[in-house]
C-alpha cells in the first residue's frame, strides 16, 4: 500500500503544474483507497478473486519515456474506422482521428478550463478510488447532438513491452448528445514480454434518445480491472459486447443506471478462459423508471485450470413499473480442473414487472458430438462447431460485420491453442 | 385488485390466544450457570453439559449474522429465560394432560384424541419445552422405531445422541446453532433400524407459549440402511407484543439406501398486521447428510407465518448417486421479512439435486431466496435443477432472488432458472369472462402457482397448507 502513496506522491512532484483542484481530488481519492485497501474474501461481492498480486508486484506509473517506437501496424486492425491511439497510458494525437462532431479533450484541459467532469468515485470500490487518484490518462469523448457517425470509433489502448512493471490507470468519458448515434469500440491489446496492469474506467452518458453500440475487446495480457458505468436517460438505447480473452487477471464491474423512461440496454458477453486465467465480472442493472428493458447474455468457455466468476443483479425500484429484464449466464467448461462460481441476482421492489434470469453450466452434449461423428466429422471439428455455435450466438449480434469477423477470428484461433496445448 | 389487498392486510391472525398454565421458568439470562441448570433439571449425563459449555463457549466469541436482507431490532439475549416447563409432568395419558392444554390444541384444529384415533398420525406435541403428550408408541415400538422426546432419548440412548449430535450441524456451524447447542431443552429423536419402512407419519406440532420464552428446538433423525420415513412439522403460536426469538436445529443423517422426508407447514404470529410489531423471529438451522450411496433427502415447506424467518433446509450429498430435494412455498404479507433458501453440496458422483421454490409476496413483505448449489471436484455427473420463481401482489412489496452457483467438475449439469412477475391482468380478466370472481381467480392461479410444491406434501399436511394459503391470502388472493 505504502507503494501506490510513493507513486502518488512521486506523480504529484512531477506533475506540480497540475490545478490544485485536481491535485486535492487525488489526494481525497487516495485517502478513500487507503481506508478501504484492497478487496478480501470476506467482501461479499469480491469474494471469489484473490487480489493479493496487485499489492505483491511493485507497479510503477508508465512515463514518458515508455513511449518508444511507435508501430504502424497497431492502428490498422479495422481499416474503416476512425481512431484514437493510446500507447502505454499516453495519448497519441498525432495517430488518432476522429469525425466530424466528436471532440476530444484531456482531463487536463477540462480542468484547465474549468469545465465540468463527471469524476465521482464509489465508496465501495477501491480500483475506482486508485483509479481517481493515480489517473494519467484522461480522455474526454463529446459527441454533439443529432449527430449519427457511420463508421466505428476505434479507441485502442496498446500496451507494448517494457522493462518494469508498469501500470495504467486511464480514465475515459464519453458523452453522447441528444438524439445521436455512435459505435465505439474499446480495444486493449498488448505484448506479453512483461507484467502490467491496467485498471481502467470508462463512464458513458447517453442523453435523450442517443444510442451507442460499445464493444470492448479485452485481449491485453497484464492484469486488467476494469469499471464501466453506463448513464441512460429517456429513450436512450445501449447495446454492449464485452469480449475478454487476454488477461491473466481480470475484474470488471459494470454499472447501468437507468435514469429515464423507455431506456433499452443489451449487454452481451463473452470471456474465453485458460491455463491459469482467472475472470471476475460483475453486473448490475439498477431500474429507477419505469417502461424499461434490459437484457443480459453472459456467457464464459473455461478450459485447464482456469476460474470464472459471473455476479449479475437486477435491481428494480418502487416505482419502476413495466420493467422487462431477462439475465442469463451460460457457461461450458471444457476440462475437469475449470471452475465457474455463477450469481446471478434479482432485487424487485415493483409488482408490474416481468423478470427472469437463468444460468447452466456443463460441458459439451456427448449425445450430439456422437450424432455428429456418426455422420463423419471427427471428434475434434465435431467439439469445434459446437463451441463456435454456443459462442457464435453472441457474436452475430454485433451491429458491425468487421468487428464480429475479427471477433470469429479471435473465436477460432483460442479454439487451435486450447487444442494444441 | 387494491381493496382486496387492503382485505388481506386487515386479516387478523386467527390463532391468537395466550393459554393460562403454570410455567416453571429460569429467569431471563444466560451464562454458564443456567446452562448447568438446564443440565440438570434435564438429568442429562455429562457429555451433554460438555457439548452445552462448548457451544455456549463458541457462541460467545461468535458476532450475530448480518448479511441476511431482514432487518430487525437487535435481540437482547440476556432478557430471554432459557428455560420453561409446564408445571405437570410425567403423564401416562392423555387424560392427565392438563384440559386447558387439551383446549389450546382443540382450538388450534388439531385434537388429539381424534387425531389419535381418525388419521393415524403419531403426534408428539411440544408445548413450549416439554413434550407433554406422545401417542402411538406403542405400535412404533413393535417397529423397533424409536420416535420420543429428545430429553427422553438423551436418558434412554445415549450412544446414538452422543454418536449423531452435532454430526451434521456442528456446535460451531453458526450463531443461531451454537446458542440452540448451548441452551435447546427438548426437541424430538428419531430413529428408523435397518430395512425398516416407516408405518406412520411422525408429526410434531410446536407451539410457543410462555411469555419471553425464546424456544430452543432440537431434532435429530436417523434412518439407518435402507429405511423410510416421513416426518411433518406444523406450528402456530399465540398473538404477542414481543418477539419471541425461535432458533431451532434439525438434523437428518440417511444412511445407505435411507430416505428422509421432512415437510413443514410454518403459520407462527407474523406480527401486528398495522404497524408489523410483534411476531416470532425464525432463525432456522436444517441440514441433511446422504451419508452413503442411494440415501435420499426431501425438504417440503410452507411457509407463511413469523415476521422474520431466516432458513435455508440443506443437504449435504455425500454418497454417490444420492439426491438432495428442496420444495417451497413461502408467503410473506403485511411487514413480513423472509431470507430462506437451501444449499445443496455436491461431494459423490452422480449425486442430483432439485429445487423448486415459490415465494409470494404481498402488502409490504419482502422476500429473498437465497440458495446455493455447490457442485465438488470429484462428483462426476452431479446434476442440479433450480427453479425459482416469484409472484409479487401489491406494490409495496419487494421479492428478491440471490442463487450462489460454484461449478468444480465439468461432467456436471447444472441448470438454474428464476422469474419473478405479477398476476397478469389478462389472466384475471380471462377468468372473470367465465364466470370466475376475481377473488376465486387469483386463488385459482396462486394455487396453480404452489402445485408443484403442494403436491409434494403428505396428504394431511397437502389439505392444511391449501387452506393455510387459502386464509393467508383470504380477500387478497381468494
Amino acid at each position: 500500500m505504502n507503494h501506490f502513496k510513493s507513486e502518488l506522491d512521486s506523480m504529484q512532484k512531477n506533475w506540480s503544474e497540475e490545478p490544485r483542484e485536481l491535485s486535492e481530488l487525488r489526494q481525497k481519492a487516495f485517502n478513500r483507497f487507503s481506508e478501504c485497501g484492497f478487496p478480501t474474501k470476506k467482501w461479499e461481492d469480491w469474494q471469489f478473486t484473490d487480489f493479493s498480486p496487485f499489492d505483491k508486484t511493485k507497479f510503477r506509473i508508465s512515463s514518458a519515456d515508455d513511449v518508444k517506437d511507435i508501430d504502424k501496424s497497431y492502428t490498422q486492425s479495422f481499416a474503416d474506422s476512425f481512431s484514437i491511439i493510446i500507447l502505454n497510458g499516453h495519448y497519441q494525437p498525432q495517430l488518432s482521428r476522429v469525425p466530424d462532431g466528436v471532440k476530444i479533450q484531456t482531463l487536463l484541459d477540462i480542468f484547465i478550463i474549468n469545465e465540468k467532469a463527471d469524476l465521482s468515485y464509489t465508496e465501495e470500490n477501491p480500483f475506482i478510488a486508485l483509479n481517481t487518484s493515480l489517473m494519467n490518462c484522461g480522455l474526454v469523448v463529446d459527441v454533439a447532438d443529432d449527430i449519427q457517425i457511420d463508421k466505428p470509433i476505434h479507441y485502442q489502448f496498446i500496451s507494448t513491452a517494457v522493462e518494469d512493471n508498469i501500470m495504467n490507470h486511464p480514465r475515459l468519458l464519453i458523452r453522447l448528445g441528444e438524439n445521436s448515434s455512435t459505435e465505439f469500440i474499446e480495444h486493449y491489446t498488448g505484448e506479453n514480454t512483461s507484467l502490467y496492469w491496467n485498471n481502467c474506467v470508462t463512464v458513458c452518458e447517453l442523453r435523450k434518445n442517443s444510442e451507442l453500440h460499445h464493444t470492448r475487446i479485452q485481449e491485453d495480457t497484464g492484469y486488467h480491472t476494469s469499471n464501466l458505468e453506463y448513464h441512460l436517460q429517456n429513450d436512450a438505447r445501449l447495446n454492449t459486447l464485452f469480449f475478454n480473452s487476454g488477461t491473466e487477471l481480470y475484474r470488471g464491474d459494470v454499472n447501468i443506471s437507468i435514469n429515464g423512461q423507455n431506456a433499452a440496454a443489451e449487454l452481451n458477453g463473452l470471456s474465453l478462459l485458460k491455463n491459469n486465467q482467472h475472470m471476475d465480472m460483475r453486473v448490475i442493472v439498477d431500474h429507477a423508471y419505469p417502461h424499461c428493458t434490459s437484457n443480459q447474455f453472459f456467457k464464459y468457455i473455461l478450459d485447464d485450470k482456469s476460474t470464472g466468476v459471473f455476479n449479475g443483479r437486477v435491481i428494480v425500484q418502487k416505482d419502476s413499473q413495466k420493467t422487462n429484464s431477462s439475465q442469463s449466464n451460460k457457461n461450458l467448461l471444457m476440462s475437469k480442473n475449470a471452475s465457474m462460481h455463477s450469481n446471478p441476482q434479482l432485487e424487485i421492489y415493483a409488482d408490474d414487472v416481468s423478470c427472469s434470469h437463468g444460468s447452466t453450466t456443463g460441458e459439451l452434449n456427448e449425445d450430439i458430438i456422437y450424432y455428429l461423428r456418426s455422420r463423419g466429422i471427427d471428434n475434434e471439428s465435431a467439439q469445434k462447431l459446437m463451441v463456435e455455435g454456443f459462442a457464435g450466438e453472441l457474436l452475430v449480434n454485433s451491429k458491425n460485420e468487421k468487428i464480429s469477423a475479427y471477433l470469429r477470428n479471435k473465436l477460432t484461433s483460442w479454439l487451435k491453442s486450447i487444442k494444441n496445448g | 385488485m387494491s381493496d382486496i389487498i387492503e382485505k388481506v392486510i386487515e386479516q387478523d391472525y386467527k390463532y391468537g390466544f395466550v393459554t393460562d398454565i403454570e410455567q416453571d421458568t429460569l429467569p431471563p439470562g444466560l451464562n454458564e450457570d443456567v446452562i448447568r441448570t438446564i443440565s440438570r433439571i434435564k438429568n442429562e449425563p455429562e457429555f451433554m453439559l460438555e457439548w452445552r459449555l462448548k457451544s455456549y463457549r463458541q457462541w460467545l466469541t461468535m458476532e450475530e449474522p448480518t448479511w441476511a436482507k431482514v432487518r430487525y431490532p437487535e435481540i437482547d439475549y440476556q432478557a430471554i429465560s432459557y428455560y420453561s416447563a409446564p408445571k405437570k409432568k410425567e403423564l401416562n395419558s392423555l387424560d392427565e394432560v392438563d384440559p386447558d392444554l387439551l383446549d389450546t390444541y382443540n382450538k388450534l384444529g388439531i385434537p388429539l384424541e381424534e387425531q389419535k384415533m381418525l388419521s393415524g398420525v403419531a403426534v408428539d406435541a411440544v408445548f413450549d419445552s416439554v413434550s407433554v403428550a406422545t401417542t402411538f408408541k406403542s405400535e412404533l415400538e413393535k417397529h423397533g422405531v424409536i420416535f420420543c422426546p429428545f430429553s427422553e432419548a438423551v436418558q434412554n440412548h445415549p450412544e446414538l445422541i452422543q454418536k449423531y449430535l452435532g454430526s451434521v450441524v456442528p456446535h460451531s456451524d453458526n450463531y443461531f446453532s451454537a446458542l440452540n447447542s448451548a441452551v435447546f431443552t427438548d426437541g424430538s429423536f428419531v430413529y428408523i433400524p435397518k430395512g425398516v419402512r416407516c408405518p406412520m407419519e411422525l408429526s410434531t406440532y410446536f407451539r410457543i407459549n410462555a411469555a419471553k420464552t425464546g424456544q430452543f428446538e432440537r431434532t435429530l433423525i436417523v434412518a439407518d440402511e435402507g429405511s423410510y420415513v416421513s416426518y411433518l412439522e406444523g406450528c402456530t403460536a399465540p398473538m404477542r407484543d414481543e418477539n419471541q426469538l425461535h432458533a431451532a436445529v434439525v438434523e437428518l443423517v440417511a444412511h445407505k439406501d435411507a430416505s428422509i422426508k421432512y415437510s413443514t407447514v410454518q403459520n407462527w404470529y407474523p406480527g401486528d398486521p398495522k404497524t408489523g410489531k410483534g411476531g416470532i423471529y425464525n432463525f432456522v438451522t436444517k441440514r441433511g447428510t446422504c451419508l452413503e450411496e442411494n440415501a435420499k433427502i426431501s425438504w417440503t415447506q410452507v411457509e407463511t407465518g413469523s415476521a422474520i424467518t431466516w432458513k435455508y433446509p440443506s443437504c449435504i450429498l455425500k454418497g454417490d448417486n444420492s439426491v438432495g430435494e428442496f420444495y417451497s412455498v413461502a408467503l410473506t404479507n403485511n411487514f413480513q421479512q423472509a431470507d430462506t433458501g437451501t444449499k445443496m453440496i455436491h461431494l459423490g458422483k452422480n449425486t442430483k439435486s432439485t429445487i423448486i421454490s415459490k415465494g409470494i409476496s404481498a402488502g409490504k413483505g419482502q422476500q429473498t431466496y437465497r440458495g446455493g448449489v455447490q457442485i465438488m471436484k470429484n462428483a462426476e455427473k452431479a446434476r442440479n435443477y433450480s427453479q425459482c420463481d416469484s409472484m409479487l401482489i401489491g406494490e409495496q412489496c419487494g421479492a428478491h432472488t440471490f442463487p450462489y452457483i460454484d461449478v468444480r467438475n465439468s461432467s456436471a449439469q447444472m441448470e438454474h432458472e428464476a422469474s419473478t412477475s405479477s398476476i397478469g391482468e389478462d389472466q384475471i380478466y380471462y377468468c372473470n369472462q367465465r364466470g370466475i370472481s376475481t377473488e376465486d381467480a387469483v386463488s385459482l392461479i396462486v394455487n396453480g402457482f404452489c402445485k408443484e410444491v403442494f403436491k409434494e406434501l403428505p396428504m394431511e399436511f397437502a389439505v392444511e397448507a391449501q387452506k393455510l394459503m387459502e386464509v393467508s391470502l383470504e380477500g387478497a388472493v381468494g
